[in-house]
C-alpha cells in the first residue's frame, strides 16, 4: 500500500465553463426580455395616451370642420333660397348680398350667378382683380340644364366649386356659383400650433382638397383617425388626423430609451455576476472538495501519528525491559565473574597451595618423575589461575568507569616495556621506541594495551635469533595510530581478523603460554575509547598489531 | 608478665590457612599463630562473640588479624565490623581471592588496615602474607629501649 497522501486536485475549470456560459446567456437573455415587455407596454401605455389625446385634439377640430362647413352650406342655400323667392335681383342687392356673404364666411373666395338660359352671368369676388372664367360659365350652364341636380361641388385650382341650382316649381333659372377655399374654410386660426396635429382633407373621388401640417411617416397603430365630413357641398369629405413627428419624438420619451439601454446593461452585468458566481460556486465546490480530502488526510496523518506514537511507546517499553533484562544479566554476569575470581580461584589456590605442602614436607619421599608430575600439576594450576584473572579482567573492562586525561604514550609504552621484559637478559632483545603522538584517553588501561601487545611479541620472538621490537605511531587525518611491530612468528594474514576475538589462539599453549584472551582485551579497551585494531604479517616472520585513537578523543 | 604476641589467621580454606602459618612459623618472627577456620571462631578467639563479655585482657589480644572475606555463615565482613564495633584498633589485614574493586573499597571504608589478594608463588608459597605480617607487628611493637 502507498503510504504518501494524495494530492489535492480540484474541478478542472474547463469542465464548468459550458455551464457556466450558459448561465450567463440565460441570465442576459431572461433580464432583457423582461426590460423588453416592460419597455414595450410602458410604450403602449404612452402610445394609448398620446392617442387618446390626439384623437381628443381631432375630435375638436372635426367638430370645428364640421360646423363651419354646414354654415358654409346652410349659407349657400340660404343665398339661393331668397334668390328663388324673389327671383332675379337688382344688381345692387346682389352685390350687397355678396359682399356681406364674402366678410361673413371666409371660406368664400367668390361667388358667380350664371342664367341656365342665357348665360348672362354677375360676379363678386373678394379679390377685385378676379373674372368669371368661361368655363365656369359653361359648366354652370350645364349643370343649369341638368333636372333633378342640386348643390355640386368640383374643385378649380385650390378651390372646390359648390354649384346651387336656383329653380322655381316649373322651370329651373340658373345656377349659383361658390368658390369655396379650404384653405380659409377650415383655417388654422384654431390650432394653436401645428406641433401636434397633422390633417389632409379628401374628397369624394379621392383627390387631396387640402393639407394642414406634416405628418409622421410611420404612426404607431391607433394613432390615425379617419373621420367623415358628410355635408361637405354635396359631396363626402374624409379627414384625416396624423401625429405630427415632433409630437412622436415627444411621447416617445428619451426615458423609454434609458430605461431600454439600462435593462439590457443591466441583464449583460446580471449574466456576468451570476458567471462570476457560479464560477465562484465552482471554486468552493472544489474547495470544499479538496478541503475533505485535506481533512481525511489530516485524519489519515494523525492516526499514523498516533500509530506511531503508540509504536514508540512499544517499543520505548520494550527498551524498558531490554534493559532491565540487560541489567539483570549485567548483575548474572557479575555474579558469575565474582564467583570465578573467588569460588573457582579457592580450590585452584587450594590445589597449588597443597602441592607446595606437599613438596616441601614429603619432597625427599618422591623420586624425580614424581616431582616432576608435582610440578606439573602446579603449573597447570598457575595457568588456570592466570586464566581466571584475565577472564574477570576481561569481563570487568566494560564495567568499570574510566577517566579520562592526556597521556603521555611513549612513557606508557616505555614503562610496559620494562614490566613485561623483565627478567629477561637486556642486551638480547632490541627495543626500538620513537617519539609518540600524545593521546587522550584512560592511562592505566592504555597501558594494559601495551603491555599485553608488547608481552605477546616478547612472547613470540622468544625463539628468534635478533629479537627486536619496535613501538611507533603517527597522527593521521581523523586519528592516532600505534603499532607494536617484532620479527618473531608471525601468524597466518587469513587469521588476522580473528585475532582480537577472545580464546582464539593460533599458536599450541604448549609452546606459547597464555589464556589467549591478551588481544581480545586490548581490542575491548581500544574499542571503549572510539578506535579500532589490526594485526599485519607476512605469515612467515614479523607481525604489526596497531591501533588507533580518535583524535578528538570520542568517548566510548 | 610477657608474653609472646599472637596473629589471628582467619579462613575457611585450610590449604590458605596451612601455608599461611607455614610461612609465618617459618619467617623469624617471634609470634603466636592462633587460626580460625570460620567467623564465629574467630569472634570467640576474639572475645567479642555474642553474649560474650570482654575479658579486658588486653595481652590476650592479637597483635594482627589475617581475615577472609568469603565465609560461610559470619562472614569476613561481620568479623570486621564487629572488631571495629568495640573499638579495637588491633591491625586487620583482609586476605581474598576477590580483587574486585569495589571488595577493595568496601573492606578500607569498614576499616580493614590492608587489603591483600591471594596469589600463589610457587618459589616461596604464601611469603607475601608472612612480609605483610612482619611489616604490622614490627609496626605495632613498642619501641625499643635504647641500651646505653
Amino acid at each position: 500500500m502507498d503510504n504518501r497522501p494524495e494530492p489535492v486536485n480540484g474541478i478542472p475549470r474547463r469542465a464548468t465553463w459550458m455551464w457556466r456560459l450558459s448561465m450567463l446567456m440565460s441570465f442576459a437573455i431572461l433580464g432583457i426580455a423582461t426590460t423588453l415587455v416592460i419597455w414595450w407596454s410602458a410604450m403602449r401605455d404612452s402610445n394609448r395616451m398620446a392617442a387618446a389625446s390626439l384623437s381628443q385634439v381631432a375630435r375638436e377640430i372635426h367638430s370645428v370642420l364640421n360646423v363651419r362647413v354646414e354654415r358654409h352650406v346652410e349659407a349657400l342655400r340660404n343665398l339661393a333660397q331668397f334668390w328663388q323667392l324673389h327671383g332675379l335681383l337688382p344688381q345692387e342687392a346682389w352685390d350687397f348680398n355678396c359682399e356681406m356673404m364674402i366678410r361673413n364666411f371666409r371660406g368664400i373666395e367668390w361667388i358667380a350667378w350664371v342664367n341656365g338660359r342665357t348665360g348672362s352671368h354677375r360676379f363678386a369676388s373678394r379679390d377685385t382683380t378676379l373674372h368669371l372664367d368661361e368655363s365656369i360659365v359653361r359648366m354652370a350652364r350645364e349643370r343649369a340644364r341638368t333636372p333633378g341636380m342640386d348643390s355640386r361641388a368640383s374643385t378649380s385650382g385650390s378651390n372646390v366649386l359648390v354649384f346651387t341650382p336656383v329653380r322655381t316649381p316649373q322651370d329651373s333659372i340658373g345656377v349659383l356659383v361658390a368658390a369655396i377655399s379650404p384653405a380659409k374654410l377650415v383655417g388654422h386660426e384654431y390650432l394653436t400650433s401645428g406641433d401636434i396635429i397633422a390633417y389632409s382633407v379628401t374628397g369624394g373621388d379621392g383627390r387631396e382638397i387640402y393639407r394642414y401640417g406634416e405628418a409622421a411617416h410611420h404612426v404607431p397603430g391607433g394613432m390615425s383617425i379617419e373621420q367623415n365630413l358628410p355635408q361637405a357641398f354635396g359631396d363626402m369629405w374624409i379627414v384625416r388626423y396624423d401625429p405630427t413627428p415632433k409630437y412622436l419624438l415627444g411621447v416617445v420619451s428619451r426615458w423609454h430609451n434609458y430605461f431600454l439601454l439600462t435593462g439590457v446593461l443591466l441583464s449583460l452585468a446580471l449574466g456576468a455576476i451570476a458567471f462570476q458566481f457560479v464560477t465562484l460556486r465552482e471554486y468552493s465546490v472544489a474547495l470544499a472538495v479538496t478541503n475533505r480530502k485535506l481533512d481525511a488526510q489530516v485524519r489519515e496523518l494523525s492516526e499514523r501519528d498516533r500509530m506511531m506514537r503508540r509504536m514508540n511507546d512499544e517499543l520505548e517499553q520494550r527498551v524498558e525491559a531490554r534493559t532491565a533484562q540487560l541489567g539483570e544479566a549485567m548483575k548474572e554476569l557479575e555474579a558469575f565473574s565474582h564467583s570465578m575470581s573467588h569460588d573457582l580461584r579457592s580450590p585452584i589456590g587450594a590445589i597449588l597451595n597443597y602441592s607446595s605442602i606437599l613438596e616441601e614436607d614429603f619432597g625427599q619421599k618422591l623420586d624425580t618423575e614424581g616431582l616432576r608430575v608435582l610440578h606439573r600439576i602446579r603449573d597447570s594450576g598457575q595457568s588456570a589461575t592466570r586464566l581466571l584473572d584475565q577472564l574477570v579482567q576481561f569481563v570487568w573492562l566494560g564495567r568499570e568507569k574510566a577517566e579520562k586525561s592526556d597521556v603521555n604514550m611513549t612513557m606508557l609504552a616505555r614503562e610496559a616495556f620494562q614490566e613485561v621484559s623483565a627478567g629477561l637478559p637486556a642486551d638480547h632483545l632490541k627495543f626500538d621506541l620513537t617519539e609518540l603522538p600524545q593521546a587522550r584517553g584512560n592511562a592505566p588501561l592504555l597501558g594494559r594495551v601495551f603491555r599485553n601487545l608488547l608481552s605477546n611479541s616478547v612472547k613470540y620472538t622468544r625463539r628468534s635469533q635478533a629479537p627486536r621490537i619496535a613501538v611507533g605511531g603517527e597522527e593521521r587525518s581523523e586519528e592516532t595510530a600505534y603499532w607494536v611491530e617484532d620479527n618473531g612468528i608471525g601468524f597466518d594474514p587469513a587469521q588476522a581478523e580473528t585475532l582480537f576475538e577472545p580464546f582464539r589462539r593460533l599458536h599450541s599453549s604448549n609452546d606459547y603460554e597464555g589464556a589467549g584472551l591478551g588481544l581480545a582485551i586490548v581490542a575491548k579497551i581500544v574499542r571503549r575509547h572510539g578506535g579500532r585494531v589490526w594485526a599485519e604479517s607476512n605469515g612467515v616472520g614479523g607481525a604489526r598489531f596497531g591501533f588507533s585513537l580518535p583524535r578528538d578523543g570520542v568517548p566510548a | 608478665m610477657n608474653r609472646t604476641p599472637m596473629i589471628l589467621l582467619v579462613d575457611d580454606d585450610d590449604g590458605h590457612l596451612m601455608i599461611a602459618e607455614r610461612a609465618i612459623r617459618r619467617s623469624s618472627l617471634d609470634v603466636e599463630v592462633h587460626v580460625a577456620h570460620t567467623g564465629q571462631e574467630a569472634l570467640h578467639e576474639l572475645g567479642i562473640a555474642e553474649g560474650q563479655t570482654i575479658n579486658g585482657d588486653p595481652f590476650l589480644e592479637p597483635v594482627l588479624v589475617m581475615l577472609d572475606l568469603s565465609m560461610p555463615g559470619v562472614s569476613g565482613w561481620d568479623v570486621l565490623r564487629r572488631i571495629r564495633n568495640h573499638h579495637r584498633n588491633i591491625p586487620v589485614v583482609v586476605v581474598s581471592s576477590s580483587g574486585r574493586p569495589d571488595d577493595v573499597r568496601r573492606s578500607y571504608e569498614m576499616g580493614a588496615n590492608s587489603y591483600l589478594v591471594k596469589r600463589y608463588e610457587a618459589d616461596r608459597p604464601g611469603g607475601y602474607l608472612a612480609d605483610a605480617a612482619r611489616y604490622w607487628v614490627e609496626l605495632n611493637q613498642p619501641p625499643i629501649p635504647v641500651d646505653n
